[in-house]
C-alpha cells in the first residue's frame, strides 16, 4: 500500500524533530513534527489509519528521547485515537477542525507526558512547564499544521479509500 | 466509511497502551536502553548531517534578511550583492565556529584536562527532560559519567554511551544537582532547579554572607561526581533572609545549554560508581 510510504516520512520528521526543531525554538517552546503529521492524519483521513502510525512514531521517539520508555507511545496512541474519533464524529475533516484537534492534541500529549514523568518518579514543574512549555508549543503546532494539512489532503485525494472490507 | 476501522483503531489502541504500560513499568529493566544505544547509532550520522545542515540554512537566512533594503538595485547587482553575502555568510558561519572551538581549547587549557570534542547531533524531541546526544562515544574514550563541558563551564554529564554517540544530561535537568562552591570563598551549596528556576542551595550559610552578581561557582568535588573546580554557573541574584536555613541564590549556567554546537568530555575523571 503507497501509504507505507509515510513511515519514512515520520522516520525523518523524527530526525529533523531532535535535531533541527530544537535550534528554531522560542524559547522552551518546540513545535511536534512526528505527533503533528500523525494526528493531522487521523483528521484528514479518519478509520483509524493513523493509529499503526502512532505506535510507529511513538516508539520511534521513545527510541530518541531520554524520557521514560513507553511515555511518547502511549501520549501518541491516546490524542491519535481521539482524533480519529473525532473525525468520526464530524463526520469528515475541516481545516478549523483539524487546528482545534491538533490545539487540543498538543496539550493532551504533553500532559500525558507530563504525568508519565511524575509517575515514574521524576520532579515536574507543571504551572511552569504548562505556560512556558505546552501552550506555545501547542501555538508552534498550529504553524507546523497549515504545510502538513495542505500535503495530506493532497494525499488523500491522491491515495482514495478502498471500498473492500479488510475485516 | 467503511466497516471494522473502529474496531482496528480501538484493537490498535489497547494493543499499544498495553505495550507502553509495560514499558514504562519494566522498560529500565527490558534492558530499553540497549535499544536505545542502538537507534542512537544508527539516526546519529542523520542527526548529525541534519544539525550541520541547520547550521548553514540559520546563516543564509540571516543573510537573505541582511540584503532585503537592496531592492532598487538592478538584477545583476544584487546577483552579485547576494553571491557576496552568501559567501560572507559561510565565512561568518566558519568563523563562528572557530570562535567556539578556540573557546573550548581555551577552557580545556585553563583547566588542564585531558578531554574529547564532540559535535553536540541531538537535542531531546521534547523539552521536558533536559538531555543532548553528542557525536563521541567509546570509541573516542567517552565514559558514562564523565563531566560535559562548553565553552567557559561545566555543562552536564553523559548518562549513557555507545560506540559513537552519547546521551548527555545538562545542569538545568531537575535530576542533576551538582555540589558547588563560590570560587572566591569555597563556600559549598547545590546547583539544582527549584521552581522552574536554577539556583544554588547554601545550606549553614554565615550571616554575613554576600554574593555578588557575577560572582562565579565550580564544582566542590563532595560526593565524587565530578572533579572539583570546574566552572558551573554564575550568580544573577541573591538577598540575604535571615528567617531561613537554606540560603537561595539564583544562577545560571555559564554556557547557553539550548544551543551548543560542540562540547568537550573530560576524559580524566570518571566517577567511581561508573567505572
Amino acid at each position: 500500500m503507497s501509504l507505507w510510504l509515510a513511515y519514512p516520512v515520520i522516520t525523518l520528521l523524527a530526525i529533523l524533530q531532535t535535531s533541527l526543531v530544537p535550534q528554531v525554538s522560542l524559547g522552551a517552546a518546540r513545535p511536534q513534527l512526528v505527533m503533528t503529521w500523525i494526528v493531522c492524519w487521523a483528521v484528514v483521513r479518519g478509520r483509524g489509519e493513523a493509529m499503526s502510525w502512532a505506535i510507529f512514531g511513538g516508539l520511534l521517539l521513545d527510541l530518541l528521547s531520554q524520557m521514560p520508555p513507553g511515555a511518547h507511545l502511549l501520549a501518541m496512541v491516546a490524542v491519535t485515537f481521539l482524533a480519529d474519533l473525532g473525525h468520526r464524529v464530524m463526520q469528515g475533516s475541516t481545516a478549523l477542525f483539524a487546528l482545534a484537534a491538533i490545539f487540543a492534541a498538543s496539550l493532551a500529549y504533553g500532559t500525558i507526558l507530563l504525568v508519565v514523568l511524575e509517575v515514574t518518579g521524576h520532579s515536574v514543574q507543571l504551572a511552569d512547564t504548562v505556560i512556558l512549555d505546552l501552550l506555545p508549543g501547542a501555538v508552534f503546532n498550529l504553524a507546523v499544521l497549515v504545510p502538513i494539512f495542505l500535503i495530506q489532503r493532497v494525499l488523500d485525494q491522491r491515495f482514495p479509500v478502498s471500498v473492500l472490507p479488510e475485516w | 466509511m467503511r466497516r471494522g476501522s473502529q474496531p482496528r483503531a480501538t484493537s490498535y489502541l489497547l494493543i499499544a497502551v498495553a505495550l507502553a504500560i509495560v514499558l514504562i513499568g519494566v522498560g529500565e529493566t527490558l534492558r530499553f536502553s540497549s535499544a536505545r544505544d542502538v537507534a542512537a547509532g544508527v539516526f546519529a550520522p542523520f542527526q548529525a548531517a541534519v544539525m550541520s545542515a541547520s547550521n548553514g540554512v540559520g546563516g543564509f537566512v540571516a543573510m537573505l534578511t541582511s540584503i532585503g533594503n537592496t531592492a532598487d538595485e538592478n538584477r545583476r547587482l544584487k546577483q552579485h550583492v547576494a553571491d557576496l553575502e552568501r559567501q560572507l555568510a559561510g565565512r561568518q558561519q566558519q568563523d563562528l565556529t572557530d570562535q567556539k572551538l578556540k573557546a573550548l581549547l581555551g577552557v580545556r587549557d585553563s583547566l588542564q584536562i585531558h578531554t574529547v570534542t564532540a559535535q553536540v547531533i541531538g537535542l531531546d524531541p521534547e523539552a521536558l527532560t533536559q538531555t543532548m546526544t553528542i557525536h563521541a562515544g567509546t570509541s573516542q574514550g567517552v565514559r558514562k559519567g564523565m563531566s560535559v563541558l562548553g565553552q567557559r563551564g561545566l555543562v552536564g554529564k553523559v548518562i549513557s554511551v555507545q560506540s559513537n554517540t552519547a546521551a548527555v544530561r545538562l545542569i538545568s535537568d531537575p535530576q542533576l544537582p551538582v555540589n558547588a562552591e563560590v570560587a572566591t570563598t569555597h563556600l559549598g551549596g547545590t546547583i539544582k532547579i527549584k521552581d522552574g528556576q536554577l539556583v544554588d542551595e547554601i545550606l549553614g550559610a554565615p550571616t554575613d554572607l554576600k554574593l555578588n552578581q557575577g560572582e562565579t561557582l565550580v564544582t566542590s568535588g563532595l560526593g565524587g561526581n565530578y572533579p572539583k573546580g570546574l566552572p558551573v554557573a554564575e550568580v544573577v541574584r541573591f538577598q540575604y533572609r535571615p528567617a531561613e536555613i537554606t540560603q537561595v541564590a539564583r544562577v545560571a549556567p555559564l554556557d547557553d545549554l539550548m544551543h551548543l554546537e560542540y562540547v568537550l568530555v573530560d576524559t580524566d575523571f570518571v566517577p567511581e560508581g561508573t567505572r
